[in-house]
């Protein structure tokens, strides 16, 4: 009877009240930058003219795309693309993740860093940068070999479906070695002792217990690979659209920005509704993966050395294999870019020609008052977005941590949610926004691009401040509480300084990926709004004048480089703090 | 000092109701001692989160002095921050980016107290940690890491201190060490305090008075001694300490003394009062009993011996624990090592009546 009158009384609720304005603040913050777009996106794919107060809504576009031999060729190409890149960063990504945590490879500690370093060079510097060595007209590679050889004509052309996929996936091996190699360096020794214990031989304990517990790792890595490549714009925009091979983004792109008329919205959304569907599946089967490889690899804190296999003789060839993967990803293209910022006209490198080296392709290209702007724009979008993100992060995690399971739910759902939209479709969609609903007048200003980046990079943003407040043990907080620390006082003194190097993460990642992303920013680009990935692209593709795109490519690669090594530490400090921290709880 | 009247906490547990307490009501005095002692589960936690404020019941109320705490009914509720208590958790909770000193001034730079620093030099010397002030809190041992957990809630004075299983990381040696320094302490200071723990052996070391909880309720409150020789009800005597149970046939009253019908033969009780029950269970520790080899050396006693044999035996170190077979029942018994009684032997035993107790027999819900 009791028992029954206890349940059927309305709970109490006076207790939570100012939780419950902040979380609904917030959730209301975050519904308005990832839903609106969204829907709005959705929508225009039903409206004549793509606008959404047109009356009336109309399937055409979806018949239209749908019974388009185009538009399958187009979903060939972009599979083709696509997977052929996923496998080959996927491939080198656990290649090189095994050869460095669970092998005798020489050097590891400085491979470790050296393979995370292509990282800073965006896609579309890394096309550029194989432009010049590979391709049929300008190519040096093929300008020596033909020389060398005797060729009739160059042996390589990167304007074509195999040099999209061969560009992509050394631009992408990091980001699936990152991913994997977690999994490789955290899986506790013990499981394996344990196994051959219960009396399984190597390649039973390799079957039964090292395989299925590297698969959540593997497929969260190919998940995310295969949701990047689908979309991603930088190398096939570079390679493809020269030689007219079209994907998803490049079409997308080419659609948005016709050269007589207004764009094709309508049809544009049509197109992107298809593909947003396998996004999220991917994006949400990866967030899946990741949690359970983040309950395989337990950090017990114990400091082991997991068994390291003998490579023998062959660790040589090894480490040459992957001294060749950064030949190719990081040192030749670069190179080849900074030959051409030191030439006055773009011609194959050779020793004589050294006595024309000068920076007055950098001078030059610095003085343009669209180039001092592009700067300024890109230092202000830069500072914001890394600083909003980092911040809006912290918020959204500590409220996941402490609020009831709806709010929590929504909280990190839509936190996530912008990890399917493509950058492209969002620069789209926030066009349609602002163009549609004006009452922040920020169309044609950086801040459009902020908000473009904060949206995206929070579910970055949000993953990684998720793990470092689940890492921190609620009693932590709780002992502040009882001290007489308010929330917000706890909040400040104890979670802050916690999760820090995580918040540093954050800032760093941000803060790189903002000043080079392109999609969005050539999206939303006008006169005003330029930053330097876009004028880079301006250079390149529209203006021809490879040696100032090259110019401002090295600088920025090299501001990227000095970001990622920062970066790097800060994650690994992180973690040694984290597992430090673990182990003194458990005592 | 501490009033807390029907407490009831629901938790939601992946959409099902768990009720976690249910109606607990206690009341704690000045300077005392008190402890909530019960398995894993039982809502002794939770009970004690609520009075600090980390948790919000949906009924109840909890006083502390003169101030209510919380209250279903007048809908007041003193957020944590604001209650002047203090707590010891069981990960001792050491904040990892502050040294020891900066763990222990925390609470008096949140109260903006002045002269701080005489003050944590006093607390960290009375918790025997003098010396150790500027060392990062990390790279102390887990003993000396729940001195300085101690030394934080001691330091700016409060009304109620509360532990939560703080002893339960440590190992036993320590645990047992660290228990007795923590009772002087606590009388020294004459804080009042509440503690949590599911090992009794602490809980009847530590305490003044203990409640037992089983599923959410206390089912029985008293100072340890009546806790652990006259237990009130099966719980209780079968959680604190081991026991013996023999299920009563008929119970036959004699002034003073019940004579008990059980399986063995007649148990004469000692200390038979109008309350004890007509029907249920005698209860005796294994300490209690004794055992003899021969006929002769029970002759003094005229009642509550039983013949029996050795079942089984274990070397304990300070104890040799018997199983007795006494008829259909086996007693386990516990007496020191003694040269003679070997597994199979023939021996008599001996119901002491002034410790066997005899408790009414399991309700419907276990107690």
């Amino acid at each position: 009877m009791r028992v029954a009158a206890r349940l059927s009384s309305a709970p109490l609720s006076f207790h939570l009240g100012e939780m419950h304005i902040f979380a609904g603040a917030v959730l209301i913050i975050l519904g308005y930058l990832v839903l609106i777009p969204l829907i709005l996106l959705i929508l225009s794919g039903f409206k004549e003219t793509g606008f959404l107060f047109d009356p009336g809504f109309t399937l055409e576009h979806f018949i239209r795309i749908y019974t388009d031999r185009q538009t399958w060729e187009l979903i060939q190409y972009t599979l083709i693309f696509a997977t052929g890149s996923t496998s080959i960063s996927l491939g080198l990504g656990i290649l090189f993740a095994w050869l460095t945590e669970r092998t005798n490879l020489p050097l590891r500690s400085v491979v470790r860093v050296a393979l995370v370093l292509p990282i800073a060079i965006p896609g579309v510097l890394l096309a550029m940068g194989w432009v010049l060595l590979a391709s049929p007209r300008i190519g040096m590679m093929n300008h020596y070999l033909m020389e060398i050889l005797d060729l009739k004509s160059p042996p390589f052309n990167i304007f074509s479906l195999p040099g999209m996929i061969f560009a992509q996936g050394l631009s992408l091996t990091p980001t699936a070695f990152l991913i994997v190699s977690p999994s490789f360096k955290r899986m506790d020794p013990l499981l394996e002792e344990a196994a051959s214990i219960a009396g399984a031989n190597l390649l039973k304990t390799l079957r039964y217990v090292v395989f299925p517990l590297l698969l959540p790792g593997i497929f969260a890595a190919a998940a995310y690979v295969f949701l990047v490549t689908l979309v991603v714009f930088d190398i096939p925009g570079t390679l493809g659209i020269p030689a007219r091979i079209f994907v998803f983004s490049s079409e997308i792109y080419w659609s948005a920005r016709p050269t007589m008329g207004l764009p094709e919205y309508g049809r544009i959304g049509a197109l992107s509704t298809v593909f947003l569907f396998t996004t999220l599946v991917l994006a949400f089967f990866y967030n899946h993966m990741t949690r359970r490889a983040g309950q395989f690899t337990t950090v017990t804190g114990k400091g082991y050395r997991p068994k390291l296999i003998d490579l023998g003789k062959w660790k040589y060839l090894w480490l040459a294999a992957i001294l060749l993967y950064l030949t190719l990803a990081l040192v030749l293209p670069f190179l080849s870019l900074l030959w051409t910022s030191l030439i006055p006209y773009f011609q194959p490198f050779s020793v004589e020609k050294l006595r024309l080296i000068s920076f007055a392709s950098y001078s030059s290209t610095l003085g343009f008052p669209k180039v001092r702007l592009a700067l300024t724009n890109t230092l202000v979008v830069v500072a914001v977005s890394s600083t909003v993100v980092a911040v809006f992060s912290t918020l959204i995690s500590w409220l996941i941590a402490h609020s009831e399971s709806y709010t929590r739910r929504a909280l990190d759902f839509l936190s996530f949610l912008p990890m399917s939209i493509p950058h492209l479709m969002l620069g789209l969609a926030l066009i349609y926004v602002y163009l549609t609903v004006p009452f922040l007048p920020v169309y044609g200003t950086v801040w459009i691009l902020v908000i473009a980046f904060v949206t995206t990079y929070l579910a970055f943003g949000t993953r990684t401040t998720n793990a470092a407040m689940f890492q921190l043990h609620k009693e932590l907080e709780e002992a502040a509480q009882v001290s007489g620390a308010s929330r917000l006082r706890t909040f400040r003194s104890i979670v802050i300084p916690l999760i820090l190097p995580a918040l540093l993460n954050v800032f760093i990642w941000v803060a790189a990926h903002s000043m080079r992303e392109l999609s969005a920013a050539l999206m939303l680009r006008t006169s005003r709004s330029v930053v330097i990935s876009t004028v880079i692209w301006g250079f390149w593709a529209e203006d021809s004048e490879m040696n100032r795109a090259a110019a401002l490519g090295v600088i920025m690669i090299v501001i990227l480089l000095i970001l990622t090594v920062i970066g790097f530490f800060v994650v690994e400090s992180g973690q040694t703090l984290r597992i430090f921290r673990r182990k003194r709880l458990n005592r | 000092m501490l009033r807390v009247e029907g407490l009831w906490k629901t938790y939601t547990v992946e959409g099902s109701k768990v009720q976690a307490v249910k109606g607990v009501s206690f009341a704690v005095e000045r300077g005392e001692f008190f402890t909530l002692l019960g398995p894993s589960g039982c809502g002794k936690s939770t009970t004690l989160r609520c009075v600090a404020g980390l948790e919000v019941p949906e009924e109840g109320e909890i006083i502390l002095g003169e101030r209510v705490l919380f209250s279903s009914r007048r809908r007041e509720q003193v957020p944590t921050h604001q209650r002047n208590l203090s707590m010891v958790f069981q990960s001792y909770a050491i904040w990892p980016h502050m040294s020891v000193y900066d763990n222990v001034e925390f609470p008096l730079k949140i109260k903006r107290v002045p002269k701080r620093k005489e003050k944590v030099l006093q607390t960290l010397e009375l918790v025997g940690l003098k010396g150790l002030e500027n060392r990062p809190a990390t790279t102390l041992s887990g003993g000396q890491q729940q001195r300085v957990a101690i030394a934080r809630a001691i330091v700016k004075g409060v009304d109620l201190l509360l532990f939560d299983e703080p002893l339960s990381n440590l190992d036993s040696k320590l645990r047992v060490q660290m228990r007795s320094e923590l009772r002087q302490l606590q009388k020294k200071l004459g804080i009042t305090s509440i503690y949590v723990t599911h090992d009794q052996e602490e809980a009847l070391v530590l305490s003044d008075r203990v409640a037992v909880m089983n599923n959410g309720v206390i089912v029985e409150v008293g100072q340890c001694q009546d806790v652990y020789l006259l237990p009130k009800n099966l719980f209780t005597a079968n959680f604190v300490g081991q026991s013996n149970m023999l299920p009563s046939q008929k119970v036959t009253r004699e002034g003073a003394i019940a004579r008990v019908e059980t399986a063995i033969g007649e148990i004469v009780v000692n200390g038979n009062d109008k309350q004890s029950p007509a029907q249920g269970v005698v209860m005796i520790r294994p300490e209690h009993v004794s055992m003899f080899s021969t006929k002769e050396e029970i002759a003094s006693y005229n009642s509550n011996v039983f013949p029996g044999t050795i079942v089984s035996e274990t070397f304990t170190g300070k104890l040799m624990e018997y199983s007795v077979q006494v008829g259909a029942q086996t007693l386990e018994i516990q007496i020191p090592l003694q040269r003679g009684f070997r597994k199979g032997a023939r021996v008599y035993i001996h119901l002491p009546p002034d410790r066997c107790i005899l408790l009414p027999a399991a309700g419907p819900d276990g107690l």
